[in-house]
């Protein structure tokens, strides 16, 4: 299946009593990249994607790559390779016999299985029991086994929310060579800067609905949120030439403080700005910018749902 | 590829034999299946000619309560101690079907508790029997019995496991379970209930109500030749008058055949139905 569409899910809907997880939610994930699926706590994000592996009963329809999760699981399943939040491997096996083990479900030759202990740096740990290893290592030997059969979409549930600094700079690497190799990473997180550092595009769900699917550029856009700039400029610059210069790039909000001037803009136009007070004459002694961040976006999109 | 039905009966059979309830049901049941008495007797070679006749009764005296207790704490723990620990997640996010996870784990569970029983009892057994080999049959049935009990009681485990949400509580609601089909039916509750209410006709329905009971009415029915078959019980005494002894052993397979079937199907139906985490 070769469709530009991976993911088509259509009014999916999970019930618990009287509370609804997920509420007639309808998206679709485009080939390649990496998306990450937003939202509050409670708001269904992990709910989604366990119902994406038919891990939860739902109502709805779920194709993945063209197979229907309900209709064909076996199939829909093989094009998925999974991460939980915790390490949910048997502690007793060794890291080779766990590759083994999973491997030998999903028809993975041998080679294949040293190919990916070097990929995830575990070589030197294979017969060690899976439960001796630490956190980050067992994150990592998960990684591994959800790309035994390489398997189109991988889905990460919270895959840094466990680990140290340096194994999520270490994660967040893994992951970026595996979309350059077209992999189609969705992963659910609550730390934003999982998001400003890998995910190209986000969905943002709220209760239970899908609120937001966009690139991150694009909903700074249609949130109006911008940069904040900070320029200083030296004493005998002219004050309402560099004023013009500035609104001339599309800065507002203009505000002069001693030589700093501080201005709303638009994300692409800093330059712009920079290169207008320059052909103003203009001396630039330092300056500052204050990009748009997703806890923004977030705050406000959420407000706006709540009202 | 593997199927990964095989895969999983593989690694729930490995994971159960070495099981330490299994190691100790298996020792424990090859040395009482033996019996001490054989031990002592034929070393001073005083074995009498129908010792195999009087040791099979012990044999289901011994599987009665055995059996259940060691497939019940297998079994109920089989399915709710993975989900604890987010294994059985994991494993039904693989290219394998609810129906594959829950049959490799069942059949897995059942062939070691067989190959448990074939090689402590079967193999006391056949120690005992090499001495007289007229006894032959009677221990073929119970043997085949106490499998039978084993898997109805690995379908009321799974009854338990899939309904239940950490290990703890699956084990002690196994036990529990134990505790009712062994020693509260072997308390003599039926003859109460039947006197109390004189009843008689109700004896029946609340003997086939209990795997347990009617696996070892049923197996000391095939003794014929046995010293013991005179504990045969109240209630085997009634079928017997009441259906006489072809109709009655096969009223007593049927129910125990069901026995195997019915709960391991309703446990099936429950945990297809079900999330993967409850």
């Amino acid at each position: 299946m070769s469709t530009n569409i991976i993911i088509d899910a259509v009014n999916i809907t999970k019930q618990y009593g009287d509370f609804k997880a997920l509420d007639g939610l309808s998206l679709q994930v485009e080939r390649g990249g990496v998306w990450a699926l937003l939202g509050p706590n409670g708001a269904g994000k992990t709910t989604f994607l366990k119902c994406l592996l038919g891990l939860k009963e739902f109502s709805g329809e779920i194709k993945i790559d063209g197979y229907d999760i309900h209709k064909d699981p076996k199939k829909a399943k093989f094009q998925i390779g999974y991460v939980p939040q915790h390490p949910s491997l048997y502690k007793e096996m060794s890291v080779q016999e766990s590759l083994r083990y999973f491997g030998d479900m999903r028809d993975v030759k041998r080679s294949r299985l040293r190919e990916l202990l070097e990929f995830v740096g575990l070589e030197l740990w294979a017969r060690q029991p899976v439960g001796a290893l630490s956190g980050g290592m067992q994150q990592r030997l998960m990684l591994a086994v959800a790309l035994l059969s390489d398997p189109p979409v991988l889905l990460l549930d919270e895959p840094t929310a466990n680990l140290d600094v340096n194994r999520q700079v270490e994660f967040r690497n893994l992951i970026s060579l595996l979309v350059k190799e077209g992999k189609t990473v969705v992963l659910t997180t609550h730390l934003l800067g999982d998001v400003d550092h890998i995910a190209e595009k986000i969905m943002l769900l709220n209760k239970g609905k899908l609120v937001v699917k966009s690139s991150v550029s694009d909903l700074f856009k249609q949130l109006d949120l911008t940069s904040q700039m900070f320029v200083e400029i030296s004493d005998n610059a002219n004050e309402q030439d560099a004023i013009s210069a500035l609104e001339k790039a599309g800065a507002n909000d203009i505000q002069v403080k001693g030589n700093w001037f501080e201005m709303r803009i638009d994300p692409s136009k800093k330059i712009s700005a920079i290169n207008n007070l320059r052909e103003k004459g203009c001396t630039i002694n330092d300056f500052k910018i204050e990009e748009p961040n997703l806890e923004d976006a977030f705050k406000k999109i959420t407000s706006g749902e709540e009202n | 590829m593997t199927s990964p039905f095989l895969m999983i009966m593989r690694k729930e059979l490995k994971d159960s034999l070495q099981s330490k309830w299994l190691i100790t049901f298996g020792v424990t049941f090859f040395f009482l299946a033996l019996g001490v008495p054989y031990i002592i007797l034929g070393a001073g070679g005083l074995l009498p000619g129908d010792y195999p006749g009087m040791v099979v009764g012990t044999l289901v005296t011994l599987a009665v309560p055995l059996v259940p207790l060691v497939s019940l704490a297998m079994s109920s723990t089989s399915i709710a101690g993975e989900r604890e620990v987010g294994t059985m997640e994991y494993l039904l996010a693989q290219p394998a079907t609810k129906f594959e996870v829950f049959f490799g784990k069942y059949l897995g569970l059942v062939t070691a508790l067989t190959l448990a029983m074939f090689l402590g009892y079967g193999g006391a057994e056949l120690i005992v029997y090499s001495t007289n080999p007229e006894f032959v049959m009677s221990f073929i049935y119970a043997l085949a019995y106490s499998l039978l009990l084993a898997g109805a009681s690995v379908g009321l485990g799974f009854i338990v496991s899939v309904s239940v949400k950490t290990r703890a509580a699956a084990i002690g609601t196994g036990l529990f379970l134990w505790f009712v089909l062994v020693v509260i039916y072997d308390s003599g509750f039926l003859g109460v209930i039947t006197v109390a209410l004189d009843a008689d006709s109700l004896l029946i329905p609340l003997t086939l109500a209990n795997p347990v009971e009617t696996t070892r009415i049923l197996a000391l029915m095939h003794m014929s030749e046995s010293p013991l078959r005179g504990e045969l019980g109240p209630q085997a005494a009634y079928l017997l008058q009441e259906y006489g002894s072809i109709t009655a052993s096969r009223i007593l397979s049927v129910v125990l055949i069901l026995w195997v079937v019915v709960p391991v199907a309703i446990s099936y139906l429950i945990f297809r139905k079900q999330d993967a985490t409850i």
